[in-house]
């Protein structure tokens, strides 16, 4: 139904678990079979502990969620001792989300990590997050930095290196074409997109840092243009994100150029969604009589 | 935790503001303690990204109920639930009230709060454990009690239409008078709305009693991963991981949390 393979890694499902969605995949583990999935995105993790942004952290949207967690994660020395030995042992592609405030802080996680004998595919680098005060989205916004840190990783990782893209950009294809010199295996886009709602009878913002980052079904249509402008100008495998709920939004991306998905926020409704996905795209395929899904790669047809 | 489709056997309107519904789920009934709750889809065709967490209020065999209360769109579907309708639970999940044996238990439940408080009680009663229980409610209307201190149970309405007329810190100051036991010797166990919350837990920090409160926030995932339910603590939660000892998360850690932790 779905085959696809780079840097040694083979798919043979297109869903991933996007970061910030699945946990570290152990929490979910009673309600998914996670070796279903063709991969799993960390929770991003940083050098220090961080306890993340003061409540209220989360607002439901129209068809959309707000959010401004503030990267509360345990930190990488407590991840290598307590979380990473369970997550080496899945069949899944892990993949590590890592996030920092400068660019030696993101260096000095990996090299943390790269240190470990842990077997895990690689990296994805959060230089999109629209939550921190510091870094963050600050090195996603402009096409140098973003080089440079792409490079500086580079050096130091043969896995697979994986970079996260901001749709908050003028031209996200500038940010894509940047990580592509600095050496990135692939690309993923695209994080959550800037937004904020304000509770008219207290007239206070719905979350605590005012902004915070859209995601779900609403922003599907952004981040499936982002994902279609990538394609056209970079070469490296990509992987689609933002607001899939249904096998019909996976093909979308697929035909807008990604050879990968992850499903973000759907995850928090139904854990499971990426294995019943999977099965209703397995029926499309037959139906369609489609031996690989990711033939369909970036073959919408032009004009309407 | 189990994650089924839970046929309603029955949904009746208990008062003039809450709604209680039978669920059966074999797997979530036998696995669920007092405290705990479930993350629910309010149908099928659900577009919004969240589900909604309700507190177990019972549990008999098979079938556990939930209470609610009509605040917004998803519980306005939950109405217009029927029996034999499946509904997508994920649980049970959070903590659960503990140390009941330990001390003498003091009830106290607000409005829709009363769901966790009211399976405390039931559980408590079949174990022939001793205890006192405190509902508040606006109006006699909206209770689900009869009025009856002399086997432990007290109600407030705001309006004195039915108990003492009052808050439920005027009942739970009467139901501590009656009974021997010194402060020491008591525990509060405690779920209402925030300011109900404040009140009874700012009480028992200045009589020196025992309290643990479960407390609301808005929540996606319910199990601990999305962190976005985080409650800022007033002390640093030491039994915690470090990254959560200051804003905890109320689906994991909670909800149920110490009233030093919260006030
Ligand atoms: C652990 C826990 C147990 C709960 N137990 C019960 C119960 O037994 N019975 C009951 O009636 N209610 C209970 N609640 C509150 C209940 O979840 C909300 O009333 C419900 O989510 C409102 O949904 P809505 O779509 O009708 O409201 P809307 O206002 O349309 O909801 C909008 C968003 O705000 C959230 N929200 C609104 N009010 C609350 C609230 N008070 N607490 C948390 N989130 C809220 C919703 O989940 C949703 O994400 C509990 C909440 C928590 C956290
Ligand atoms: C609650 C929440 C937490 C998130 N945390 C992270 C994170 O730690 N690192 C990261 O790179 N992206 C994070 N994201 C972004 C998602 O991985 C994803 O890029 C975004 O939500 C868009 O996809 P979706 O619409 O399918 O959710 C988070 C999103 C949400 C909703
Ligand atoms: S609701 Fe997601 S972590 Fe608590």
């Amino acid at each position: 139904m779905f085959h696809f393979s780079f840097k040694g890694l083979t798919f043979d499902s297109p869903l991933l678990a996007a970061s910030g969605t699945f946990g570290y995949g152990d929490e979910v583990a009673d309600l998914i079979d996670i070796n279903q999935l063709g991969g799993i995105m960390t929770k991003s993790v940083t050098l220090h502990p961080r306890e993340g942004n003061p409540p209220p952290r989360i607002a439901e949207t129209p068809a959309g969620m707000l959010n401004s967690i503030g990267l509360a994660n345990p930190g990488v020395d407590s991840f290598i001792r307590e979380i990473l030995p369970r997550l080496s042992a899945l069949e899944t592609a892990v993949f590590i989300n890592i996030a920092g405030s400068t660019l030696q802080e993101y260096v000095e996680v990996l090299d943390k990590l790269e240190k470990t004998d842990a077997f895990y595919a690689g990296y994805e680098i959060n230089i999109s997050c629209p939550n921190v005060k510091r870094g963050g989205m600050a090195f996603g916004i402009d096409p140098r930095t973003t080089e440079r840190l792409t490079r500086r990783l580079r050096e130091r990782t043969d896995k697979c290196l994986v970079m996260k893209l901001s749709p908050n950009v003028t031209r996200i294809e500038d940010i894509a074409a940047a990580a592509e010199a600095g050496g990135a295996d692939a690309l993923s886009a695209i994080n959550t997109v800037v937004g904020m709602g304000i509770d008219i009878e207290k007239r206070t913002p719905l979350l605590h840092t005012v902004t915070g980052g859209l995601s779900g079904a609403a922003i599907k249509p952004i981040a499936l243009a982002q994902v279609y402008k990538i394609s056209r100008s970079a070469k490296l495998p990509l992987i689609g994100l933002g607001g899939i709920s249904n096998y019909k939004d996976v093909i979308e991306f697929i035909l807008a150029g990604a050879d990968l998905v992850q499903i973000g926020t759907l995850n928090f409704k139904q854990p499971a969604a990426a294995v019943r996905i999977r099965e209703e795209l397995e029926a499309w395929c037959l139906k369609n009589n489609i031996a690989n899904l990711h033939d369909l790669k970036g073959e919408m047809v032009s004009s309407c | 935790m189990f994650q089924e489709k839970c046929r309603v056997t029955s949904i009746i309107q208990r008062s003039t503001a809450l709604w209680e519904v039978s669920l059966l789920s074999p797997a979530i009934s036998a696995a669920s303690r007092p405290g705990h709750f479930v993350n629910l889809l309010p149908s099928d065709d659900w577009s919004p990204p969240m589900r909604r967490p309700m507190s177990i209020a019972a549990v008999s065999g098979d079938i556990f109920r939930i209470i609610f209360k009509i605040v917004g769109s998803g519980t306005e579907k939950m109405r217009s639930w029927k029996p034999g309708h499946l509904v997508d639970c994920i649980g049970p999940l959070g903590n659960t009230w503990t140390d009941y044996d330990a001390y003498f238990p003091l009830l106290v439940g607000g409005g829709v709060g009363i769901a966790p408080i009211q399976f405390l009680h039931e559980d408590l009663t079949a174990g022939r454990i001793r205890h006192s229980l405190i509902a508040g409610a606006l109006t006699s209307g909206e209770h689900l009690f009869k009025h009856d201190p002399d086997s432990g149970v007290w109600l407030t309405t705001d309006d004195g239409s039915c108990g003492i007329s009052g808050n439920v810190i005027m009942g739970l100051k009467k139901a501590i008078a009656k009974i021997p036991e010194k402060s020491e010797a008591l525990k509060i166990f405690c779920c209402g709305p925030p300011a109900m919350n404040r009140a009874v837990g700012e009480f028992a920090l200045q009589a020196g009693i025992r309290c643990d409160i479960s407390v609301e926030t808005v929540m996606a995932c319910g199990t601990g991963i999305c962190q976005g339910c985080a409650i800022e603590l007033q002390q640093i939660a030491s039994e915690l991981p470090i990254y959560r000892q200051h804003f905890a998360l109320a689906c994991k850690d909670g909800p149920i949390f110490r009233a030093e932790l919260l006030f």
